[in-house]
């Protein structure tokens, strides 16, 4: 009887040890991603990660329901899409991502602080996908000055291009065989690059949050549908050397103590975020890739 | 003999756990459900830029359409009832001596005025408030999922409204104002009128008490 209360005894000690465990682990997760531990930078953060991307696991992507899945129904942070201008041109030809600092449009009810966490969580996030070659925090971008800049070279030909529209031009003389086959050549290279996808291109996206509450995790725990964790960004991704604006979208994540391990779980509203932000991105390379 | 308490250990443990569980849910998502009906339709709102001028020289002001960043994901007739609604709200605060709408589409012209032809002139030598602003975000949420309360379900929307100086163009405010509808019985309609209020609380809010806007750049029910 008393060797059966012992053994009793300790797997009730092995039961608890597990469980505490867990929930060590799970506060563990959350901590990795939080930035929390990230050192302290000025205004200007840029620190390029190229660690090298690797797409092969994409194949095998499969998308996230950030509205209601099971993991959002026993941790919370769910997340909601709305895709106001759709993914154009083909993301396969990205390979490296830019993301400029979080745009204020709560006032001061985004603190510094609050923005360098969310962009070192999507910075993280986005590494640890490796999806891209590098991903790149940066302070702001301006579209309209890609843009210009782009004009600009292209109203200033180059002197080789002033030079082949002459030899096109119908009042060009024949010419000699070897002028003919340096024709034919440039012809060729020209409808090559015409064709060829830009291979190394670069996405910004720019991040402008129009709603935010930090939540309070005392208040989850009234049975009063108070205290609410709530992020809401619209999202602009632009290809960096154009400035053409290739996407807009609405993520908005939340996470309010109704889930499984209620006010205890780790997510909050930013976490939906990541998450959707990251799922959307992914989805249209894979399905560039593909 | 170890065993069997073991077995009827956890058996008892299980059933208990199952049950406490289920009256708990019960137990806590009746007063959230309740309290949610009462307390569902929630505003939030950022001072962007608060307003520290004294504002009650403007008698006039010129009520610009929202400009629609939601494009096609927002109903034409919410964004019809949304600028209707602010109208109709600021007409009804009853402080403005001259309003005038302005069409979005159409800047230069004035849609209708609230003063015949000659007065319109008197209008514009006095001071004038420009209200402008965008509509920033909008989902009409999913209301099957808010009566199992799951998921992401609520509506939302959320506007950016600026006051601005007729005259030199300068900015005299800004405010972001969300509205949440997070209720089982109420509608998109019912928040779309709701933030209607909200915008003409704030431009009587800042016409009329600047002091009052200065206070707290934050209000969040929440």
């Amino acid at each position: 009887m008393q060797a059966s209360k012992i053994k009793m005894t300790k797997r009730i000690k092995q039961i608890l040890f597990l469980l505490i465990a867990i929930a060590f682990s799970a506060r563990a997760a959350s901590a990795r991603q939080s930035p929390s531990d990230q050192p302290k930078q000025g205004a200007v953060e840029r620190v390029a990660v190229a660690r090298g991307e690797n797409r092969e696991s994409l194949k095998r992507y499969k998308s996230e329901n950030g509205i209601l899945s099971a993991k959002t129904v026993i941790l919370g942070g769910e997340f909601r899409v709305t895709t106001v201008i759709p993914f154009k041109g083909n993301f396969a030809g990205y390979h490296h991502l830019e993301i400029a600092k979080p745009v204020s449009l709560v006032g001061k009810a985004l603190t510094p602080d609050e923005a360098r966490r969310q962009i070192a969580k999507f910075k993280s996030q986005f590494e640890s996908r490796r999806l891209f070659e590098t991903v790149v925090g940066i302070d702001s971008y301006d579209p309209t000055t890609a843009s210009r800049h782009k004009q600009s070279s292209a109203n200033a030909p180059s002197e080789k291009s002033v030079e082949a529209d002459r030899a096109e031009s119908p009042d060009a003389p024949i010419g000699s065989f070897d002028d003919l086959v340096a024709r034919d050549k440039r012809r060729a290279l020209g409808e090559d690059a015409g064709q060829r996808p830009a291979a190394d291109k670069t996405l910004v996206v720019v991040i402008e949050v129009i709603d935010y509450a930090k939540g309070s995790r005392w208040k989850q725990a009234l049975p009063l549908d108070l205290g609410k964790s709530i992020l809401t960004v619209r999202l602009r991704y632009y290809e960096k050397s154009t400035g053409e604006e290739v996407g807009r979208q609405i993520i908005s994540g939340q996470s309010d103590g109704s889930s499984l391990l209620g006010p205890l779980s780790p997510r909050d509203g930013l976490s939906g975020v990541a998450d959707g932000f990251i799922d959307q991105v992914t989805r249209r390379v894979a399905a560039s890739e593909k | 003999m170890a065993k069997k308490i073991l077995l009827l250990t956890i058996t008892l443990a299980t059933i208990a756990g199952g049950t406490g569980c289920s009256l708990r849910s019960v137990a806590t998502s009746v007063p959230s459900r309740v309290f949610r009906e009462v307390h569902g339709l929630r505003v939030r709102s950022y001072q962007m830029t608060p307003v520290t001028n004294d504002l009650r020289q403007y008698k006039a002001i010129e009520i610009h359409k929202l400009n629609n960043l939601m494009i096609d994901e927002i109903p034409a007739r919410s964004v019809e009832q949304l600028n209707v609604g602010i109208v109709k709200q600021i007409r009804a605060l009853n402080y403005f001596d001259h309003i005038a709408v302005i069409d979005g589409a159409n800047d230069s012209q004035e849609k209708q005025a609230d003063q015949p032809g000659e007065e319109i002139t008197d209008a514009m030598l006095q001071p004038t408030l420009v209200l402008e602003g965008y509509i920033d975000d909008f989902t009409p949420g999913i209301p099957k999922l808010r009566y199992i309360e799951q998921g992401n379900n609520h509506a939302i929307l959320t506007v950016r409204i600026m006051v601005i100086d007729k005259l030199t163009a300068r900015v005299l405010g800004r405010m972001n104002i969300t509205v949440e509808n997070t209720r089982i019985t109420s509608n998109v309609e019912r928040m779309v009128g709701k933030s209607a209020e909200e915008v003409a609380r704030y431009v009587r809010r800042s016409a009329a008490h600047p002091s009052e806007t200065k206070e707290a750049y934050a209000s969040v029910q929440n």
